[in-house]
């Protein structure tokens, strides 16, 4: 937060250098070893942004009789306890399950506080990109509409459908203001611009006049002025979509996959739109980071090992929406395999999103207020 | 029992108001002192001093041979090592507390035994007449009772000095004129110093061995209240004691005589005014006689109001153009628009100069 | 030289090394923050720099502020947020102060039946979480705009509600002063209560109106109450997030605190901490105003006892009719928000409202994953995490309530007696500060500042007492209120009698100051239990497994949709509180009314 902080920040880099490498490469490490030391630390303190991270520790600590102790924080909570934490020279926390990894990366991951750690099973089965930083899972965020009201066939062709006057007033979107990985987002959206315009023109005949800078802002513009609805939680919105005995039933745009565990529990009558071009949504991952000053490092190393293995990764397991890196997870019933959206939905460069995003919100409040 | 000496006392509020300015005072052993004075003239501020409740700005107060205030010794003696008792104006008496611990408290404070405060407390009520109101608590007491019991609290604590703030200022008139009887037979029985703050000049007339006269922070008399009654030291002191107020002539001194609005004063010869001198001659209203002839010193006059007071009467007179009050005792003659034929009789003569001081030299 | 030091030397009274002491202590903990935000205003954070050009991490800027006041977008990242949130701050306090000046007028003056009743209930709205009442509007207005379920109101009638009546600044005005009215009804009834009946009854004599001695006697005289609430409901308004979020974004009315939380979260501190930094601002200026309009006049009236109680006005042939009106109104802001809570906890799977649906699971039933909302929790009440939460909260409540209780005395004291020195204003306005504060930046400030030891002061991270601090001083507007109306009604001379026989500071304050206002004391903790009960924003960056309170550990079922949860817990809480209530006016005599020095 402040420069002299920056400074020692630094400093906690090069220290903290050699473990990064350490922690790379594979020959070096005795899990044994790690295994042996993790039982006489003590209880581990982990910061997370899902609290189905309570309930993996639970089991973790019956497993192995290392105690976890968790607290769920916010996104940016949590970055911003972990940041000022180790800024202060706090050595609390041991590691964390963190969103946002755009901010994340820039104030703990830059900094030297957090490094990345690659447990066994994943550096053994999980696909060499989602290693560094480590992917707990991947949360996907989807465009959705009423099936009473569209019962044969998906409404949407083209994101910038929602641009137009069917949709005017009746798409939902969680406050981007307030919602980090919708910016983030939203960079992958300006990074695309070309194939967002292209898409237009596919769809429209021809080509996309813009005020804006480029198609990703342009399409915030133009989907703020076609009068969207701004929400604070998914959860309203999937509900919203799906209640049942609605004339004129609102359309979602971005709200978390997982919903779609409440359908068949509460009758919903909501469905995503697996056509919609260029994009279906998009996907960010859960990330796992320990602490360089973690006072528990090989208890944490453990618990990021457990949580890679289909077991730690169990309580995410039990709705669609939510994706382990580790191949032989199965897809939650209905749903289908993180490689599946992979090809079908844009994630976002995290270089590219930590330069842009200032730029989206900035474009978001200037047309968000009416 | 001490001298109470405040040696050239100042209290400045912020860099500009003098609420007590440059004070010295000497307040004799046994003495009850009423400080008197128009309301913002510093007198509950020197009392406050004298106290120890409020710090002088300057100059030194002392209690006896100790100095109770000093700067230069870098003394300011606690307000309960001043061996005072204070009785304040509203009485502050506590209201969660019964009369009996309201009396008591400050022996619990001074740790004095058990045994003798409970005959301490026993002894002052009787003396008081409220021994048999120490279960009650303050507020189901009368303003009379209230009254008793602030001073039971304080004479409990056997001051050498008693500080006494407008103590009669909230109680009603017939109850105000026993009391001042009571205040008047306890300093005979106590022998104490009793230092006593008031705007009313009967009080201070009634009840005091001296009166110290103050006004805007300065004193202006410190004398026996008969002395400052036919003597006032200026101006402001002959009009603010008496009832009614004095009646304040301007004129100009001829040959040994005074001159105004027609009335004509012959001076004592021993009165050494320079010819032609204008001073103002204060005379009051029983320093008259109303004649209903014409003579040598009478001056014509117009009755314009008439008011009995059962005992005297009151005339207000007009003396060309200068209205006079004037008391008689002798049974009216007069009605309203008389022409009447005023005399002075006065018997001490109070004469003040342009700066209003009381001229040297007056008998 | 050595006379001047003997002054200073003597000088040295309690009263003084206390307002000095006080000074030290609320300079560190209210301006240090303050100073620390402001900083944050000038300088680049990571997130900021890519578009500040050529500006490295930790830079000084002013590209923050020529952002928000003088850039071509300034109007909408600025200055219409700021239209709105000043519409809202306006609009709430008079709509407080009229509900709540009119009901204390009907309790205080009128002959209006149930009147202990109506008192009682009257401060309800406000222990309640504020966003209960924007939600129950949302459940009974909502129209086809945001989807769902039908609003109650369009069902039962058939008239499908406006967007403007459904959603934005007429529901946040209308939700927000439903919640913040008890301030206006409390101080106002308080000052009613005081006004000496004789005033209004010669200007009876003198042939006034009714209207016109309300205008001209009653109004006047209460004016400082007026103002006392203006000031509390304003700068609530000002800093206000949760229900303006809620009930504007469906229809894109936003507000300042809307651009805190923002670039807050879109890690741009800079940004969002000038935000903040106007909002404290705006809440002075309206604090200065107060001063100088009200200033000499909250001289206060001491209760004296005197002059008999007014004649109540007689309501005639309207005294049930309003009794009625009245009662609705308590139902239609208490009752019904309170029984959609509990109704959300019973209901099996939510908005099916039908017998078969009704359970207590939510209450009492074993972990599952195919009950209801299949959370694999346990029911509220045998949830040991939830329940070891919940007795955090109330030792936090308790704790901070006493250490407030006990600053309010001090620093009141040291106000009132210090009167006219530079040392009391500083003291009162230096007090009043964290109530200006954002709790989001107080809490973020906070956890830098005691995260590493400074000085004497050892480094608080992750206890206890940390929370307990931030509470304090977030809390310590209410009880130097509380404090100093109660020091003020103790003439100084009760002091000065027991210092003449020779009481020392200490036992004029334990044997006289204190007994003599207790109840005033004990009401002025009342606030600060209440609201530490709520506070989540302040104290989410603070906590720790061990150290959870309600509302933060209630976060994790709000996050995945689990409300029957959330609501569960609010229910306990509120009744928690209001039994606390309840039994401390049974026990001490106080009363919500008291504490904030009505």
């Amino acid at each position: 937060m402040d420069f002299m902080r920056m400074l020692r920040g630094v400093a906690a880099l090069a220290v903290t250098a050699g473990l990064v490498t350490a922690g790379g490469m594979a020959v070096a490490e005795d899990w044994a070893q790690i295994e042996a030391d993790a039982k006489t630390e003590g209880a581990l303190l982990v910061y997370s942004t899902t609290s189905r991270t309570a309930k993996a520790a639970e089991a973790f600590s019956a497993d192995t009789g290392i105690a976890v102790e968790v607290v769920r924080l916010g996104e940016q909570d949590l970055i911003q306890r972990a940041y000022q934490e180790a800024a202060a020279g706090v050595r609390d926390v041991d590691m964390i399950v963190a969103e946002d990894w755009v901010a994340a990366r820039e104030l703990l991951s830059n900094t030297g506080y957090f490094v990345n750690y690659v447990p066994p099973t994943a550096r053994e089965l999980f696909p060499e990109r989602h290693q560094d930083p480590l992917v707990l899972g991947f949360i996907n965020r989807v465009f959705g509409y009423n099936t009473d009201k569209h019962p044969d066939a998906d409404p949407f062709v083209s994101v910038w459908d929602l641009t137009t006057e069917d949709y005017r007033g009746r798409v939902m979107i969680r406050d981007v203001a307030i919602t980090g990985e919708h910016q983030n987002a939203f960079t992958e959206w300006v990074r695309r611009s070309d194939e967002l315009a292209a898409d237009y023109e596919a769809r429209f005949g021809k080509p996309l006049e813009m005020t804006e800078a480029n198609a990703g802002l342009e399409f915030i513009k133009r989907f703020l002025q076609n009068d969207a609805i701004i929400m604070t939680s998914d959860t309203k919105i999937s509900e919203a979509i799906g209640a049942p005995g609605q004339d004129n039933p609102p359309y979602g745009m971005f709200y978390v996959y997982s919903k779609h565990r409440d359908v068949p529990l509460q009758d919903l009558r909501l469905k995503d739109s697996r056509q919609i071009s260029p994009t279906l949504g998009y996907y960010y991952p859960i990330v796992l980071q320990l602490s360089a000053n973690a006072e528990h490092p090989n208890a944490a190393k453990m618990f990021m090992e457990y949580l890679g293995t289909l077991e730690g990764f169990a309580p995410w397991a039990d709705s669609p929406g939510v994706y382990s890196p580790n191949p032989n997870q199965v897809p939650f019933d209905g749903d289908m395999p993180f490689a599946w959206w992979e090809e079908r939905m844009w994630g976002y460069d995290l270089d590219f999103a930590a330069e842009n995003r200032g730029i989206v919100l900035d474009t978001w409040l200037k047309y968000a207020q009416r | 029992m001490p001298d109470i000496v405040l040696d050239q006392v100042t209290r400045l509020y912020g860099k500009e108001v003098r609420a007590v300015s440059d004070l010295t005072l000497a307040i004799p052993d046994g003495s009850f002192t009423t400080l008197l004075g128009p309301s913002g003239c510093g007198k509950t501020t020197t009392l406050r001093m004298i106290a120890g409740l409020d710090m002088p700005t300057s100059g030194t107060i002392r209690i006896g041979d100790r100095f109770a205030f000093s700067l230069a010794e870098g003394v300011s003696l606690p307000p309960a090592k001043r061996g005072l008792g204070l009785v304040f104006q509203s009485y502050a008496l506590w209201p969660h507390l019964t009369v009996a611990q309201n009396i008591s408290f400050g022996l619990e404070v001074q740790k004095v035994p058990r045994a003798e405060a409970r005959q301490r407390l026993e002894q002052v009520a009787t003396a008081l007449q409220i021994d048999g109101l120490l279960d009650r608590y303050t507020s189901e007491l009368s303003g009379g009772q209230q009254q008793r019991v602030a001073i039971a609290r304080v004479l409990v604590m056997k001051p050498s000095v008693l500080l006494l703030d407008e103590p009669l200022s909230n109680l009603d008139a017939t109850l105000r004129m026993d009391m001042r009887a009571e205040l008047k037979r306890l300093h005979q029985e106590t022998e104490a110093t009793i230092i006593y703050v008031t705007h009313d000049q009967l009080e201070a007339l009634t009840m005091s061995t001296h009166i110290a006269l103050m006004q805007a922070g300065e004193l202006q008399q410190f004398a026996p209240p008969l002395e400052v009654y036919a003597q006032p030291a200026n101006q402001f002191a002959a009009d603010f004691l008496g009832n009614p107020r004095i009646n304040l002539l301007e004129g100009r001194v001829a040959r040994g005589v005074f001159h105004s609005a027609g009335l004509d004063l012959a001076l004592p010869d021993a009165m050494p005014l320079p010819e032609s001198a204008e001073v103002t001659l204060g005379l009051r209203a029983e320093e008259f006689r109303l004649h209903d002839t014409p003579g040598p010193a009478r001056a014509p006059a117009r009755v314009t109001t008439l008011l009995p007071t059962g005992s005297d009467w009151y005339y207000h007179v007009d003396m060309a153009g200068k209205s006079l009050i004037v008391r008689q005792n002798d049974a009216p003659h007069l009605r309203l628009g008389d022409t009447v034929h005023v005399e002075a009789r006065p018997e001490s003569y109070k004469i003040f100069g342009a700066d209003g001081r009381a001229l040297a030299g007056v008998p | 030289m050595r006379t001047a030091f003997n002054r200073f030397r003597l000088k040295m009274t309690p009263q003084r090394v206390l307002s000095v002491l006080f000074l030290v202590v609320l300079g560190y903990l209210v301006i240090v923050p303050l100073f620390l935000m402001l900083r944050e205003t000038f300088i680049v954070h990571p997130l900021e720099r890519f578009q500040i050009p050529g500006a490295k991490i930790g830079d000084w800027t002013w590209a923050h502020w020529q952002r928000n006041f003088l850039s071509d977008n300034a109007y909408a990242f600025f200055y219409k947020p700021l239209l709105n949130t000043l519409k809202i701050a306006l609009g709430l306090s008079l709509l407080a102060l009229v509900i709540g000046g009119a009901l204390a007028w009907l309790v205080v003056r009128t002959d209006l039946p149930m009147k202990g009743f109506i008192a009682n209930a009257a401060i309800i709205p406000y222990i309640m979480p504020s966003w209960t009442l924007a939600l129950a509007w949302i459940t009974l207005f909502k129209n086809q705009r945001i989807g769902g379920d039908q609003g109650i109101f369009t069902a039962l009638t058939g008239i499908a509600t406006p967007d403007w009546f459904a959603y934005g600044l007429f529901p946040i005005i209308i939700t927000l002063s439903l919640h913040y009215f008890p301030f206006g009804f409390m101080l106002i009834g308080g000052a009613l209560r005081n006004i000496d009946a004789q005033l209004e009854e010669s200007a009876e004599l003198l042939g006034a109106s009714r209207p016109t001695i309300l205008r001209r006697v009653v109004i006047p005289l209460v004016l400082p109450a007026i103002f006392s609430t203006f000031l509390l409901t304003f700068s609530r308004g000002l800093g206000t997030f949760g229900t303006p979020a809620f009930l504007g974004g469906p229809v894109r009315e936003f507000v300042l605190s809307t651009s805190l939380y923002a670039n807050l979260i879109g890690q741009r501190p800079g940004i969002g901490y000038l935000a903040a930094v106007v909002m404290i601002l705006l809440g002075v200026l309206v604090l200065y105003m107060d001063h100088k309009i009200i200033g000499t006049r909250r001289s206060f009236v001491t209760i004296s006892g005197k002059g008999a109680r007014a004649g109540l006005v007689a309501l005639g042939r309207w005294r049930w009719p309003l009794a009625v009106l009245v009662l609705g109104f308590i139902v239609a802001v208490i009752v019904v928000p309170l029984c959609a809570l509990v109704i959300d906890t019973v209901m099996l799977r939510p908005g099916i409202y039908a017998w078969e649906n009704f359970t207590l699971h939510y209450w009492i039933g074993d972990a599952s994953l195919t009950v209801g909302l299949g959370t694999g929790e346990p029911g509220i009440l045998r949830n040991s995490q939830l329940m070891s939460a919940l007795r955090n909260t109330m030792v936090l409540a308790v704790v901070v309530a006493l250490i407030t209780g006990i600053l309010g005395i001090l620093v009141g004291y040291a106000i009132v007696r210090m009167r006219g020195s530079w040392v009391s204003q500083a003291l009162d306005q230096m007090s009043f500060m964290p109530y200006l504060m954002p709790s989001i930046a107080l809490g973020a400030i906070f956890l830098a500042m005691f995260a590493v030891p400074r000085g004497p002061i050892p480094s608080l991270h992750g206890t206890f007492w940390l929370l307990v601090i931030v509470c304090t001083v977030s809390y310590l507007p209410y009880a130097v209120k509380a404090g100093v109306s109660a020091i003020r009604q103790i003439g100084p001379e009760l002091e000065e009698a027991a210092v003449m026989v020779g009481a020392s500071w200490w036992t004029r304050m334990r044997r006289i100051l204190i007994p003599v206002q207790k109840s005033t004391y004990f009401s002025g903790m009342l606030l600060p239990f209440i609201s530490v009960t709520r506070e989540l924003s302040l104290l989410i960056l603070l906590v720790t497994p061990a150290t959870q309170v309600a509302t933060t550990i209630t976060l994790r079922y709000t996050d995945r949709g689990w409300y029957p949860y959330t609501n569960g817990m609010v229910l306990l809480l509120v009744v928690i509180v209001v039994g606390s209530t309840i039994l401390s006016r049974r026990l001490m005599g106080t009363s919500i009314a008291k504490g904030l020095g009505g």
